[in-house]
């Protein structure tokens, strides 16, 4: 739909604003990843800091737009793979090793396996029955961090994660921290950006518009939704093993059902669908609850309800609905 | 195209107010290089300023807790000038919000963004111990106003995050002692929810109770802040032919376990005993008849008989519209008090000078809760055992006996 409405007014318009137009998302991206890179240069630790968390939830709430947005199976349990992978990585880091490559891995690896033994079951229901049960699996997950506490440090969450280690050297310095976490934050985005423009990708948005026909066309769309869904838990434990690596501690809150909705939220916002604008919905989740929220006199909630009120009615795609005003527009429909 | 959201410039700017938040990342400096000791730089003295993050929930579960832990610290302010000694005290509030994913961001941004010298608040265990890192690597103080994990100031313990407030195993220790030498020596069937403090609590109570000679008849744990419906436990705890049960359970949890363990009839035949946090604020007004002859520890009651309390309590009442004092409001306000005292002799307004300092100011003489002194960075104070009373029409923690100091347990 967006791609005919694109295509009217550029079918009679000159070759080279057309060519321009299709470079165009192109080059933002290369400058946004650039401006990224640079911001530590230029901003204050805390700053940087809040950056980093917000790369972390980005990734997350991309993890989660595969599901949502793409494979259309909204997922309310989808931070159950998120804390997984950060509870993993954290606990290899202080048992075993904090080198850089192994709580990445360890994080990728706990996500990939836990939506794996759970996705089996989610993934043959749809609707209100995958709904449910990704929410009793989140809550049994959390549980399980609550109760298991020679693992997880129970309610007291797991501390004294050390800091990840690069080639030996500890990244302590939070501009250092942040370009670890951007660089595999912008790896990951890549990797899931270019699952979604695959034949497979299409073959999921075919499976979110039309099951039925999909399956009826000789897809097994089972088992596309299952390889989705696992896929979708081991770029969450990534992200996990990267939350993990930036605040050096996990609770059970950090895979509670508030941080499924965050996601949620974050997705929403940016327009379900869009990988960028689930990163800037992350972006405004993250800024609004932990930066703003904080000197709200306790208002944070308040005004990230009415952000997610404002935006179901203003935009109803989220911020990837957003087009620009063409001045043509009056003429050429 | 009339379904597709078009964008006006007006709809943006709309949208994006959000982007007023953009000021606060655009704080300059630089995050690479140097020794990143955190501050964003006010810093030292500042020409006799100190600076303090006040870091309590505005919002969620635990807002209500936060509203006392406020009141107390601006209470002792009001009182002495909003001075600690010679230093004006600045007070920049954030809110700490139900759990670390607020806490920890909440408790960088007063140190990183405002630069306050010192941080005092934290209700959650999770959080106060999650911000360990963070204070040391900043070398900032931490005085915890509430969070009771036993690991903050034992296994955890650091020379920047000291506590006013108690350990979960202290207040439960004292009524071990005091049930096993008032007749309840087998019989008593203990009850918490199923996560860290109240395993906390459970351990240090029976701990207590088995060195007084005490043997515990049966436990039993309940799922943590999901339990609405009581009456299984309950049976539970009738059919084991309890004498007596010890429980501990706060907030909203603590309304509904005290008024079904009085509707189900128990509260006639099996007295109920807890950690103070059961009748505590403002939970006993929602219990209201139902908590009726439960008795409680706790470090504190309004209606502790000395001048400091009595002075206190009257001071409180007088700005906060009638409303009696908490043992939070007590736990900030001796916040206040501590840190006053350790400015007088400190030489910086860094971590280590204030460690060093704390370490020095000896006994809290003029303290509501009666005098208390540090031991391993968490008070050593005497703990009262309480008895709900209707005093008057109105429901308070009378004081039954004073059990005396009570250390922080040994691990």
């Amino acid at each position: 739909m967006t791609a005919v409405q694109t295509r009217i007014p550029v079918a009679d318009a000159p070759a080279e604003p057309n060519r321009l137009r299709r470079g165009l998302p192109r080059i933002v991206a290369v400058a946004v990843v650039l401006v990224l890179a640079a911001a530590p240069l230029f901003l204050a630790p805390f700053a940087t800091t809040t950056l980093t968390r917000i790369v972390v939830f980005a990734l997350f709430a991309v993890s989660l737009d595969l599901l949502v947005g793409i494979t259309g199976l909204p997922s309310l349990g989808h931070a159950a793979y998120f804390g997984a992978g950060a509870y993993a990585a954290g606990w290899v880091s202080i048992n075993v090793t904090a080198e850089a490559p192994v709580p990445l891995l360890v994080g990728a690896a706990t996500g990939a396996v836990a939506a794996a033994l759970t996705g089996w079951i989610t993934v043959r229901t749809g609707g209100v029955f995958f709904l449910m049960l990704t929410l009793a699996i989140g809550e049994t997950v959390q549980q399980l961090a609550n109760t298991w506490e020679d693992a997880t440090g129970g309610a007291n969450g797991l501390t004294g994660v050390p800091s990840v280690r690069l080639a030996g050297e500890p990244l302590v310095n939070a501009g250092y921290l942040y370009w670890y976490v951007l660089a595999i934050g912008v790896v990951g985005f890549a990797l899931v950006w270019l699952v979604a423009r695959s034949p497979w990708g299409a073959a999921l948005r075919g499976i979110r518009d039309n099951e039925p026909r999909m399956r009826a066309l000789g897809y097994p769309t089972a088992v596309y939704k299952y390889a989705v869904f696992v896929l979708a838990g081991s770029v969450a434990g990534v992200a996990g093993s990267l939350l993990v690596a930036q605040q050096r501690l996990v609770t059970p809150a950090d895979l509670s059902f508030l941080t499924s909705s965050f996601a949620l939220l974050a997705v929403v916002i940016g327009g379900a669908g869009s990988l960028w604008g689930a990163c800037l919905g992350a972006a405004v989740v993250v800024l609004v609850r932990e930066t703003l929220g904080a000197s709200l006199d306790g208002h944070g909630p308040l005004v990230l309800g009415l952000v997610f009120v404002l935006v179901v009615y203003l935009l109803p795609r989220g911020a990837a609905g957003l087009r620009w005003p063409r001045r043509d527009k009056g003429r050429s429909t | 195209m009339a379904d597709q959201p078009i964008l006006t410039r007006r709809r943006l700017l709309s949208l994006f107010g959000a982007a007023a938040t953009l000021p606060v990342l655009s704080a300059c400096g630089s995050s690479v290089g140097g020794g990143d000791t955190g501050s964003g730089g006010s810093g030292g003295g500042g020409g006799g300023t100190v600076k303090v993050g006040l870091v309590v929930p505005q919002s969620g579960v635990y807002a209500a807790l936060g509203t006392d832990l406020q009141r107390g610290w601006e209470l002792w302010l009001q009182q002495n000038g909003g001075k600690f000694g010679d230093y004006t005290v600045e007070t920049v509030i954030a809110d700490e919000g139900e759990g670390p994913p607020t806490g920890v961001p909440a408790v960088q941004k007063v140190l990183q963004s405002d630069g306050v010298d010192v941080v005092v608040g934290l209700v959650n265990s999770a959080t106060a111990l999650g911000v360990k890192d963070t204070l040391t690597e900043a070398k900032k103080l931490l005085i915890v106003t509430n969070a009771g994990a036993e690991d903050v100031t034992r296994a955890q313990r650091t020379p920047y995050i000291w506590r006013s407030s108690f350990t979960n195993g202290q207040i439960a220790a004292a009524m071990g002692t005091h049930l096993a030498s008032s007749g309840f020596k087998d019989g008593v069937y203990l009850i918490a929810p199923d996560y860290a403090a109240g395993k906390e609590v459970i351990a240090g109570f029976t701990s207590a109770f088995e060195a007084g000679g005490g043997t515990v008849l049966a436990s039993a744990t309940t799922p943590f802040g999901t339990t609405t419906d009581y009456q299984p436990f309950l049976t539970g705890i009738q059919q084991a032919g309890a004498k007596a049960t010890f429980c501990f359970y706060s907030g909203a949890e603590a309304i509904a376990f005290v008024k079904q363990y009085q509707q189900f009839g128990l509260s006639s035949t099996i007295p109920l005993y807890g950690s103070g946090f059961l009748t505590e604020g403002s939970v006993l007004k929602q219990q209201a008849d139902a908590a009726l002859g439960v008795q409680t520890t706790l470090h504190y009651s309004d209606q502790i008989d000395n001048p400091a309390n009595k002075a206190f309590v009257e001071a409180y009442k007088g700005a906060y519209g009638g409303e009696s004092p908490s043992c939070f409001s007590v736990q900030s306000y001796d916040a206040a008090n501590v840190l006053n005292r350790a400015l007088a002799s400190a030489t910086a307004l860094d971590g280590d000078a204030l460690s060093t300092a704390l370490g020095g100011i000896g006994t809290v003489d003029d303290s509501p809760r009666g005098p208390w002194e540090f031991e391993n960075q968490t008070p050593k104070q005497n703990i009262y055992l309480r008895k709900v009373e209707n005093v008057e029409g109105v429901l308070v923690n009378a004081i039954v006996q004073d059990l005396g100091p009570q250390s922080q347990p040994a691990a």
